[in-house]
């Protein structure tokens, strides 16, 4: 029996990473694959959370059909791993707030106030939980770990409420799946709801399910997780904002280094992280860390709720393909010890510089799926002109095979499926507000997210519509067989110049309406899966990767 | 006869210019392009300068010195001309539902 693959995104960089978790599947890295994937966080607003869950529900509806929500799981096609999206969040709404209200520690004796008081100081005790646990991982472990159990206990008395009924439906699934489950969590581990939860959250999983159940029971899952040490910084609390009681601690960034070597620490010698992990993927960022708050005007620091809405970061798609490796490891997993994953990339001048092969083992498939699919959405951004706010280019597709007489996707698509897939495009790649100015997308947060080589040729990131408009997408591969873009070579010339781009999307236009590029069996089940299957034939056979 | 032939021929010459130019013009984006318009309107271009070309061809340059074969030719071009113009039609035609998905789709 083939394994269950479950993905837990926790905290704000944990939603980051689940950001390139889900692009990577987009571009079809997960073939023939289904993936459950549970977003854990104390703020159900935080603004990464919402971005990560509308990218997840427009790729869940992309593959989604009558009667099949999420769709099925396909192979060699873009969008091919079917995704499930379970939503979860702790109670911290007014009046149960702080650790002070929730523990009902001023009620009690003498001996349990000091005993506290000897685990957490006051200003640890009092400050509102509801934008995370602020760095504070002794406190959050033991926090989250009470989230999880309270919302088992309010289920099995019948009082949970919808999103903590869908959460024990998860774990159930978890459960049920038994040995075959394999459980990949996404966190940080110098921040605070992430580092506070990867130590606990097996044990809460568990402990959960044996209340809701109220039986012993046995996880038998595997788990892997990734070790994100700090990688970004931030303005610095100051002493007005921490006036209040309520906000007296605030997570300080010129901390992360710290917090993270005692995370570290802490990791290697748990003996329950040690036995529970089956991988752990160790991620570091030993250059200058990204600046979350350049050119933001903040006067305070953003501690969670909607304003924290951070770009990703190529250590977040580094983590993503730990989760990767993670799921496709054809392992036994029998170790008694949790192994450390790492690699690294050629550096030079103080920075990275990424290759293909750099991030992944699965070199021809991940070159042919990434530049695919920045083609494709380019084209359909670009040429088919989706690129505004208020615009979608999918149906550029649509009439160019209407317009070569075939009706294959005619008046299959509503215009919300439409939208749906344009506006995944944009996320991946930009689009364009209603003043006219580039919202860079995933890929493009990434590529800014450091100095060095990063993939794909620099020209490929335009930064405004004219540089964008002259992007060639076949001309973005190294290699000579890669280059579909190119001419033939001139009469002064023995090397052939790149086509113009008008010509490299006629020659894409060429092989796309040959019928043996429409899709095959097992690509597709529905005019969204075909047209994304149709688009990937096509430029499987112009970029011929090998 | 020979008119006949000269106006066969040149319809097959405007039919290969057609397909040429209707190669030539790209596939352009969008929900609305402009390209099977654009060959279309080569197509019926053509079409029209088919039948002038001939004209100049058979009825001033070509035309027999000799009274009594000037009104014998003179005579077989209007049925040459319409031959062309029905050849050239026809064709046309045919090719573009041949190549119903391709470019030349685009003529009728």
């Amino acid at each position: 029996m083939e394994d269950k693959m479950f993905v837990v995104a926790i905290g704000g960089t944990g939603m980051r990473c689940l950001e390139s978790f889900v692009h990577l599947a987009a571009i079809g890295m997960f073939d023939n694959h289904e993936v459950d994937i549970l977003t854990l966080d104390t703020d159900e607003g935080n603004g990464n959370k919402k971005r990560v869950e509308d990218l997840v529900e427009h790729y869940i509806r992309i593959k989604s059909v009558p009667n099949e929500p999420g769709g099925k799981p396909s192979s060699e096609n873009f969008f091919s791993a079917k995704l499930r999206l379970t939503k979860f969040w702790t109670n911290y709404t007014p009046g149960r707030d702080s650790f002070q209200v929730l523990s009902k520690i001023n009620a009690a004796g003498d001996e349990s106030k000091d005993l506290s008081g000897l685990f957490f100081d006051r200003s640890v005790q009092v400050f509102n939980l509801i934008h995370g646990y602020r760095a504070q991982t002794h406190l959050g472990s033991h926090m989250m770990y009470h989230g999880i159990v309270e919302s088992a206990l309010n289920c099995k008395k019948g009082q949970g409420k919808p999103h903590e009924k869908e959460f024990m439906e998860y774990l159930d699934r978890i459960f049920k799946a038994g040995k075959n489950a394999r459980v990949f969590i996404f966190g940080s581990i110098f921040g605070g709801t992430g580092a506070s939860s990867i130590p606990v959250i097996p044990r809460a999983f568990s402990d959960a399910m044996k209340y809701f159940k109220d039986q012993p029971i046995e996880l038998s899952a595997k788990f892997g997780a990734s070790l994100l040490t700090e990688y970004f910084s931030f303005t610095s609390p100051n002493d007005a904002q921490k006036k209040d009681e309520k906000n007296a601690v605030i997570a300080d960034s010129s901390f992360f280094t710290l917090n993270s070597q005692a995370a570290l620490q802490f990791y290697q010698s748990d003996p329950t992280v040690r036995r529970t992990y089956k991988y752990l993927y160790h991620v570091g960022w030993p250059v200058d860390a990204q600046d979350f708050s350049k050119g933001k005007n903040e006067s305070e620091t953003i501690t969670g709720g909607e304003k924290q809405l951070n770009p990703c970061h190529i250590a977040e798609l580094l983590c993503a393909f730990g989760a990767y490796d993670f799921l496709n490891r054809n392992d036994s997993f029998d170790q008694e010890e949790a192994q450390y994953m790492f690699r690294t990339a050629d550096f030079d001048n103080n920075t990275f510089h990424f290759d293909f092969q750099d991030l992944c083992d699965d070199v021809k498939k991940f070159k042919n799926r990434l530049a695919g699919f920045y083609s494709i959405a380019l084209f359909t951004l670009v040429y088919h002109k989706g690129i505004a706010h208020n615009q979608e280019g999918i149906s550029g597709w649509i009439t160019r095979m209407e317009k070569q007489s075939f009706n294959q996707y005619s008046s299959k698509f509503e215009a919300a499926q439409l939208k749906d897939m344009s506006d995944f495009f944009k996320k991946f790649l930009f689009e364009l507000d209603q003043n006219g100015n580039l919202i860079e997308g995933w890929f493009y947060q990434v590529r800014k997210s450091f100095n060095g080589k990063f993939l794909l040729p620099e020209s490929s990131f335009g930064k405004d519509m004219p540089a964008i408009e002259s992007i060639n997408p076949g001309v973005i591969l190294p290699d000579e067989k890669s280059q579909w873009g190119l001419g033939k070579s001139g009469m002064f010339s023995s090397k052939p110049t790149p086509k113009d781009v008008g010509s490299t999307f006629d020659d894409f236009i060429s092989e796309f309406i040959k019928t043996e590029n429409f899709p095959k069996e097992g690509q597709g089940y529905s005019a969204t899966t075909d047209l994304m299957a149709q688009l990937y034939n096509t430029i499987t056979v112009k970029q011929a990767v090998d | 006869m020979t008119t006949y032939f000269i106006s066969i021929g040149i319809a097959g010459l405007f039919i290969l210019i057609a397909a040429l130019i209707s190669n030539m013009i790209k596939f352009q984006g969008g929900n609305n392009p402009k390209d099977p318009m654009q060959r279309k309107i080569a197509f019926w271009i053509c079409a029209l300068v088919n039948p002038i070309l001939f004209y100049v061809i058979a009825g001033i340059i070509m035309v027999p010195s000799k009274k009594a074969e000037q009104i014998k030719w003179n005579d077989s071009i209007p049925i040459a001309l319409a031959i062309g113009i029905v050849a050239y039609i026809v064709i046309g035609f045919l090719l573009s539902k041949m190549f119903k998905n391709g470019r030349l789709g685009h003529w009728f």
